[in-house]
C-alpha cells in the first residue's frame, strides 16, 4: 500500500503505475491529463510511471466552457 | 451565386470555412449544445479543463463533438498566472492530443479582465514550446501587436466582458486592431446577438466567438443558425464596400419637378 495525495486528498493505492490507478478509479481516460508532483505526465507514459509513497497526482478532465 | 466562395480562414495549419467558432459552456443538455453548434456550421470549439470529481463522474461531452470532427479549442480558464497558463496549455496538450491553446488569463473572477502581462509572458513561452496560441485579450492594439510579433497564431480581443451579452463596447480600438493586425482577428465575448456578430464582420474581423448567447437563448439550434447567416452576412458585406456616412439625407430617388403644377 501507497499514501498518496490524489485530488489534494489523502488515498491509499495499492498498485504500481499511473495506468493502475487510472483502471482502478475507473476514470475515462478521454479527455484526461494527469500531473505527477506538479509535472504533467505524457499518456504515452502513463503504464511505465511508477507511483511512489506520497506522490502528489491531479487528473483532470475536460469540460465544457467558452 | 456564393460569395462566400474562396474565403477560407486560416490558423496556423488550419483552414475553416466557417468564421463562428463557438463556446460549449452553459448549455442546458449536451443534446442542445449539439444542435446548436450543428445549425451555426461552426467547425471549431472550445473546451475547458477541471480536476476530476472522483465522486461524481460527469458526461462525457467529448464524444459527441468527436464524432461531428469539431476541432477542439482548450482554454486556460481559470489560470491566473502565466505559470498557470503554461501548465494548463500542457494538460490540455496532452488531454485532447491537441497543440491548440486558448490562452486566457484572469485574476479577477467579478469582470474577467484579461492580465495582459501575464498573457504576453505565457504566450512567447507557448509559442516557443510548440502551441498555436490563440490568446483571449482587452482589445489593445498595442498589446495584440506585441502578441503577434512573439508568435501568436491569431488575437483574440473582447468586445465586452466575458458572458455580459453587451455587444462591441470595445469598438473604437476593435476597428485600430483589426487595421493593423498582420494575424486574424478573432472578436470574443461580449458578443450578445446576431447583430453583434454581424457587425464585428462587418468592421472586417476574421471571425467571432460566440457562447452565451446561443446557449441561454429559448431555442440554442435556431439562435446557432441565427448567428450562422449574421457572420455570413457580415463577412460579405465587409467584401461589398458599405457606403459613406453622411451628415445630411441624400436622396435615393431622383428629386424631379414632375408633380410641379398639379393641384
Amino acid at each position: 500500500m501507497k499514501d498518496i495525495q490524489l485530488n489534494d486528498s489523502p488515498f491509499q493505492f495499492s498498485g504500481e503505475s499511473i495506468g493502475d490507478l487510472l483502471d482502478h478509479l475507473k476514470t475515462n481516460k478521454d479527455g484526461v491529463a494527469l500531473a505527477v508532483n506538479q509535472e504533467v505526465v505524457p499518456k504515452s507514459q502513463w503504464s511505465k510511471t511508477l507511483l511512489r509513497q506520497g506522490d502528489n497526482v491531479l487528473i483532470f478532465e475536460s469540460i465544457a466552457g467558452g | 451565386m456564393n460569395f462566400l466562395e474562396n474565403d477560407p480562414l486560416i490558423i496556423g495549419d488550419h483552414t475553416f470555412s466557417s468564421r463562428l467558432f463557438t463556446g460549449t459552456g452553459k448549455y442546458a443538455t449536451s443534446d442542445s449544445m449539439m444542435d446548436s453548434i450543428k445549425a451555426s456550421g461552426s467547425e471549431l470549439v472550445t473546451l475547458s479543463l477541471r480536476r476530476v470529481d472522483l465522486e461524481n463522474h460527469s458526461d462525457n461531452i467529448l464524444s459527441p463533438l468527436q464524432q461531428h470532427g469539431m476541432k477542439l479549442l482548450p482554454n486556460t480558464s481559470g489560470a491566473r498566472s502565466a505559470k498557470e497558463a503554461v501548465f494548463a496549455a500542457n494538460l490540455a496538450r496532452e488531454a485532447l492530443a491537441t497543440n491548440w491553446v486558448k490562452l486566457e488569463i484572469h485574476p479577477d473572477p467579478r469582470y474577467l479582465m484579461p492580465d495582459p502581462i501575464e498573457t504576453l509572458e505565457a504566450a512567447e513561452i507557448l509559442v516557443k514550446q510548440g502551441f498555436i496560441v490563440m490568446p483571449y485579450v482587452h482589445a489593445d492594439p498595442v498589446l495584440c501587436k506585441r502578441l503577434e510579433e512573439v508568435g501568436c497564431q491569431c488575437v483574440m480581443p473582447l468586445g465586452a466582458p466575458i458572458g455580459s451579452n453587451k455587444g462591441l463596447a470595445s469598438r473604437t480600438f476593435l476597428d485600430i486592431i483589426i487595421e493593423q493586425s498582420r494575424v486574424p482577428v478573432i472578436v470574443d465575448a461580449g458578443i450578445g446577438s446576431p447583430a453583434d456578430a454581424a457587425l464585428a464582420m462587418q468592421l472586417g474581423a476574421d471571425g467571432v466567438l460566440v457562447n452565451t448567447a446561443m446557449a441561454v437563448a429559448r431555442k440554442p439550434a435556431a439562435m446557432g443558425y441565427a448567428f450562422r447567416l449574421a457572420v455570413e452576412a457580415g463577412r460579405v458585406a465587409y467584401h461589398s464596400g458599405l457606403g459613406e456616412v453622411e451628415g445630411q439625407a441624400m436622396a435615393s430617388s431622383p428629386m424631379t419637378d414632375f408633380l410641379v403644377g398639379l393641384s
